[in-house]
């Protein structure tokens, strides 16, 4: 039981971190480096180690935080995430074979487009479909661009430190006994 | 026919999205949300400033250094004294005025609320890259909508877009989008309404081809049509763009302060 609250108490406490750190931190920075989006590498990241359950958790906590310190509407965060998710468990179940860096790099360019997509039509919804639709600019896709470079970099960073860590990820070959 | 799990992780996510939406609406989680948003503004205001510092110092290092930091103190100066010069020209144009009226009324008499910005958001939906600034007061600290926001120079940077109970959202005048009544200190004192162009420059549009603008003339809020005094300075023009066959003439300004450079600010209460 104790175990279990302090597991729900340090998740919760790594989701405010993370939130603050993308809302004030990693906003102010420059160039390429604001595009860092950390919310979405820790999504994906948990879905493919922990599965969707605890990454269903964390949409909860980081959304629930960004959608209280940010002005987009409520539930923005929430839907934005919950998109990339889906999109990237139903990739995952339906057709990734192995638990690769390959296949993590597949999941995080999945979600990176998708999560974008959705943020873009979501704000195209909430100004009442004045303008164009942000996919359709050129600074939308330089964005997914940044984006997808910085995922991919942490996909390797992410997958190399678990596998280093946990066994189960650790490459083995099926060698014959006392042959040739 | 379509079985629902009962653990189907969509059900639980939509019925739970549901209840806050619905909880947050009524306003029944707000005081969570206050105390939340008032545990972390000043770490949030802290980690602003470091990352503005590491974007400070990004950017001068692209060019040469210590050429870049003279220009910049040489700019910093220019900027104050324009700033000082155009308030000065208002006023003694003011003050010319009031006594050719003998009318004395003590003007620009505003009170500001300092701020902290604590965090730049991304506008989704504008057409180009624009972010906004958001800053640790809100309507507890009598902030409204539409309210003036200057630069420690005393520069308007922008303007109130959204306001809760303890933060504020404010477009700089350089988004697309955010617009601002505006006035030209020339002869004519042509006024129109500015607006940002890509994160960069302002545009004045729509202003008349008899109006004569020169490069250098300074832009001021024409105190029209809102929460924003007259007299706070803008930028200066920079480009005039003028053909003989069109109706209107258009102009761009440069704003006078690095917007990127800001981590404090102050609201103008009317």
């Amino acid at each position: 039981m104790f175990k279990k609250v302090g597991q729900i108490l340090i998740f919760a406490a790594i989701c405010l971190v993370a939130s603050n750190l993308q809302f004030a931190f990693i906003s102010s920075l420059p160039g390429a480096f604001n595009q860092i989006n950390l919310g979405l590498m820790l999504l994906v990241f948990i879905l493919f180690f922990f599965g969707a359950k605890a990454a269903l958790f964390f949409i909860f906590s980081f959304g629930f935080l960004m959608d209280t310190f940010s002005f987009q509407f409520f539930g923005f965060y929430f839907i934005c995430l919950a998109a990339a998710a889906v999109a990237s468990y139903l990739i995952l179940e339906n057709w990734l074979t192995n638990k690769s860096l390959y296949s993590f790099w597949v999941l995080f360019l999945a979600a990176t487009l998708v999560y974008n997509l959705a943020a873009v039509i979501l704000a195209f919804f909430a100004v009442n479909f004045q303008g164009l639709p942000g996919f359709l600019t050129l600074s939308f896709w330089r964005n997914v661009f940044y984006q997808s470079a910085w995922n991919i970099l942490a996909a390797a960073l992410f997958f190399n430190i678990s596998v280093a860590l946990a066994k189960r990820f650790q490459p083995f070959f099926l060698e014959k006994k006392g042959g040739l | 026919m379509i079985r629902i799990k009962k653990n189907n992780p969509l059900l639980i996510f939509t019925v739970v999205l549901g209840l806050l939406v619905f909880l947050h609406g009524l306003g029944i989680i707000r005081p969570l949300e206050n105390a939340l948003l008032f545990l972390v503004k000043p770490v949030s205001s802290k980690l602003y400033v470091w990352g503005a510092g590491i974007s400070s110092s990004y950017s001068e290092n692209r060019e040469k250094t210590d050429l870049l930091s003279e220009i910049n103190r040489l700019q910093q100066s220019v900027s104050v004294l324009t700033i000082q010069d155009s308030h000065w020209r208002e006023v003694e144009g003011e003050n010319e005025k009031l006594r050719s009226q003998l009318n004395f009324v003590a003007a620009n008499k505003f009170q500001v609320v300092l701020a902290n910005i604590i965090a730049k958001e991304e506008v989704f939906s504008a057409t180009e890259d624009s972010r906004d600034l958001v800053i640790d007061r809100g309507q507890k600290d009598g902030l409204r909508l539409d309210y003036g926001v200057l630069s420690p120079d005393g520069a308007i940077i922008g303007k109130i877009v959204e306001v809760s109970d303890s933060s504020s959202r404010i477009c700089l005048v350089t988004s697309p989008g955010c617009q601002l009544a505006a006035s030209l200190q020339n002869e004519d004192k042509t006024k129109g309404i500015t607006d940002g162009n890509l994160g960069l420059t302002i545009n004045m549009n729509y202003i008349p081809q008899l109006e004569k603008i020169a490069l250098g003339d300074m832009v001021i809020t024409s105190g029209l049509g809102g929460n924003i005094p007259r007299g706070l300075v803008i930028g200066k023009v920079s480009e005039v763009k003028s053909e003989s066959n069109e109706v209107w003439q258009a102009a761009i300004i440069e704003p006078l302060v690095n917007l990127n450079d800001l981590t404090v600010v102050s609201v103008v209460i009317p």
